[in-house]
This record gives structure tokens, sequence and C-alpha cells, in this order.
């Protein structure tokens, strides 16, 4: 699909095919793409981004005559051509070799320390606290720590998983901004890198 | 969450890379279109990622998983959260919010005794200034300005974010936001408003709430010129809060 060729009609039809309600549609897109994000990640590919984003490309290219033709759940739709974006991908990556494991000691482990650290005093005393406790002691011991926490916050475990959860999405997107800000004030500064 | 242990241990095994071609498109198809199951996938991503850093998985679970969720950049970025956050966890352990009642001995009384003399000048003295201070900021009502911000859901990529203007006066003290929820939102029972700033998340909890709009205040020394985004994360029956899906952009200009 050459997403040049695509027009400011075919996004219009895209949102239109999503649903009819313009706000909706974006939510339903919005949902759709991080899926696809998630399961590219899950497959291992290294630009899940790129990927999703050219799924959507090819999807936004039919979309006058989805609109017109397709019976059933968009999101279904998008899957489908994710598979075939996929096994393209899987084409052109063949002949690499399998990706080293990660880094016990990551370069910037340090710095997401920091980011850490600044980011959770960000938090309630609550959240904090849960966020930290949570990961207390080893195998057994933490299974064990982990229903006491529940029973101290009265929650079941699984809510206090579900909590947990979206306090470290929470995190990762406050170190992202930090770092972010970082390199922006970096380049700003003049130590980024120079690429002409 | 009403997943059964089934869907659970199928999605570990998804992610293990335990299951065929046939079987990992089904499960695929089912995470496209059923939220629940979903949110299952990000929380066990977490988990093993975990058990991954703990070196709780077998080799072989290890191999596949490095292969896989491992490779891409949410999975490192991830295993870096992870270690960092087991690092700090051994460096900072988690402080209870309450604080425990502990046994006082005789010098910890007496000592109690004069810190209390000392606390209860100190307490006077910060009466009489607040006192004097609330007087002062009762003489007027606080000045403000009110904003209707409406979502914008379709426009979610930064470079065709639309920017409602604002410039803030310099005799107000707040600015009065009024957040119109999107037609197709779910009614909560409450929410907490976040003001991003882009470096920085600060929390406010709205004045109020009403149909279709929540309204939030947020006083004018946090609001310099600059690029803001609201976002909501809506209180759950329970007792959980989840992010909303759609935020709210403007910029405050002089």
């Amino acid at each position: 699909m050459n997403t040049a060729a695509l027009t400011p009609d075919d996004f219009e039809n895209l949102l239109r095919w999503l649903d009819p309600d313009r706000d909706k549609a974006g939510e339903k897109l919005t949902k759709i793409q991080a899926r696809l994000v998630s399961i590219f990640s899950s497959r291992g590919c290294i630009d899940p981004e790129f990927l999703a984003d050219k799924t959507t490309n090819i999807v936004m290219g039919k979309s006058g005559w989805l609109l017109e033709n397709y019976v059933g759940d968009p999101a279904l739709y998008f899957y489908g051509v994710a598979k075939n974006v996929y096994r393209e991908y899987l084409k052109q990556l063949r002949p690499l070799p399998p990706p080293p494991p990660p880094d016990p000691e990551p370069p910037e482990l340090d710095e997401v320390c920091d980011y850490l650290d600044e980011c959770l005093d960000k938090l309630s005393d609550r959240d904090r606290y849960t966020a930290v406790r949570y990961h207390e002691g080893e195998k057994s011991e933490r299974i064990e720590n982990r229903k006491k926490l529940a029973a101290e916050l009265k929650i079941t475990s699984n809510a206090l998983r579900i909590r947990v959860c979206h306090l470290h999405e929470r995190l990762r997107k406050c170190i992202e901004r930090l770092q972010r800000a970082a390199a922006a004030l970096g380049k700003h500064l003049g130590y980024g890198h120079h690429t002409d | 969450m009403v997943l059964n242990n089934i869907d659970q241990a199928r999605i570990r095994d998804y992610l293990l890379g335990r299951l065929s071609d046939e079987e990992e498109e089904k499960l695929e198809e089912r995470l496209m279109v059923d939220d629940e199951l979903f949110e299952e996938l990000e929380i066990s991503k977490g988990e093993i990622v975990e058990e991954y850093s703990a070196g709780e998985l077998s080799q072989s679970d290890r191999q596949s998983f490095e292969e896989r969720y491992l490779a891409s950049p949410e999975g490192r970025e991830r295993f870096t959260f992870s270690v960092a956050l087991d690092r700090l966890g051994q460096r900072k352990p988690a402080v209870a919010p309450v604080p425990m009642p502990r046994h006082t001995g005789l010098f910890d009384r007496i000592r109690a005794y004069f810190n209390w003399q000392r606390l209860a000048f100190a307490a006077g003295t910060a009466a009489l200034v607040l006192t004097l201070a609330t007087a002062l900021i009762l003489r007027r009502p606080p000045v403000f300005v009110s904003v209707d911000l409406t979502s914008n859901v379709a426009n979610r990529s930064p470079g065709a974010r639309q920017y409602h203007r604002l410039t803030v006066p310099a005799n107000a003290d707040e600015v009065r936001f009024s957040l119109q929820l999107p037609q197709s939102a779910t009614p909560r029972a409450g929410y907490v408003v976040e003001l991003d700033n882009q470096t920085d998340v600060t929390t406010f909890t709205p004045v109020s709430q009403s149909g279709n709009s929540i309204l939030v205040a947020i006083p004018t020394n946090q609001l310099p010129p600059g690029i803001y985004s609201l976002r909501l994360q809506a209180r759950l029956a329970d007792g959980t809060s989840q992010p909303e899906p759609w935020e709210y952009y403007f910029q405050v200009v002089k």
C-alpha cells in the first residue's frame, strides 16, 4: 500500500466506518492501534508502532470499500490485515539472528532508577506503599506478601493485580515523560547528536 | 474482572510462545475485541517480566520469552522498569502510610513533654499568622477565568492535536475548566483530574460533576505559559481507578 496515495477522505471514511459518531470512532481507532502494538510486541517485533501504523494505513486505503461492504467488527478486519503485515515483516527479518537477551544491568538503569524515585514521590502515600510493597520478597514469600497486602487494602488479590498494573502504567509514563524532557533539554543545550 | 483461570493460563502460554499458530491466532482475535482479556495480557506481561528478572522461569520459557516479548522495545523497557523497581525496593523498603504506635519509655515521655511545649508555641504562632492571612484572603472572593474544553479523541497524534489557546489575566487566582465528556463516555462514580505540563503531572479533585461535565479549578500559579493536557482517572466501583482514553489539550499564552 502506498501511503502517500491516502487522502483526507480515506481518513474520514475510516472514522465513519468505525462509528457514525466521530468521538466514538476516534476512541475505537486508538484502542485498535494500542492492541495491534501490544500484539506485535508480544510476538517480539522490533518496531511494533510502525507495523501498527502500516496496518492502519492499509485499512484506511480500503475504507471506502469497507464502508459500503464490510459486515462485522472492524477490529477483526484490522487483525486480518495485521497478520499479513506480520508475515511480510518475518520475510524481511528471516536472515537476522535471534536478538541477544536483555542486559541484566541496562545502561540506562541508573537514570531510570532516579526517575522512578521521582515518579514514586508523586504518587499518594497509599499508592506508593502499594507499588513498592507489591514487589517485596522472593517466590513463595512474595506470594504470601501479596495476599497480606490485598487483605490490608481490603481488596481481592485480582483487584490488587489490576491496581498495580495501572500504577505501573502511570509510573512508566512518568519515567518516559522525564526522559523526553531530559532529552529535549540536552538537545536544547547542544548535547544531541549531529547527523549532518 | 471475570476471566477464568483457563484464560489466564492461555495468556501466559501465549506470552511464553507455547501456543500453536492456530491457537495463537484465535487468542489474538479475542484480544482485539475482549477488553478484559486484553487487560489480562497487560498484567501478565508485567508479571512474567518480573519472574524473568528474578530468574524464576525455566530455561525454555526464558529463551522463548527473550525471543518474543523481550525482543520488542516495549519488552526491553518493561524489563528495565522491573529491574529498577527491584533495586529501588531494596534501597527504600515500603513504608506503611499509617504510622504504627510504638512503646514509649520514660526518656521518650520526658522528651515528648519538652517537644510538646515547643510545638505548642510553634502552633500558637502559626495559628496567629494563619488567622491574619485568612482574614486578608477572605476580604475578596477569588478571581477566576472559566474555560469550556471538549476532548480531542479523534486527533490523538501529536501533530494533529488542537490546543485551546488561553490567556490568563494577571489578577486571576484560578482557572475553572469545565471538561465536557464525550457522548460515548460511560458515566463514572467519580473522577480525579491530572494536569500534565509535559514534565510533571499534578492531580486535582474536581469541584463538581454534573451530567456530562466536570468542573475543576486550577490555581494560576500552576499554569505558566506552555502546553498542557488534562486527563481523567475514573474511580471504579471496586475501588480501583482507570485512566479514561481521551485528553483535553490547551495552551497558556502570555
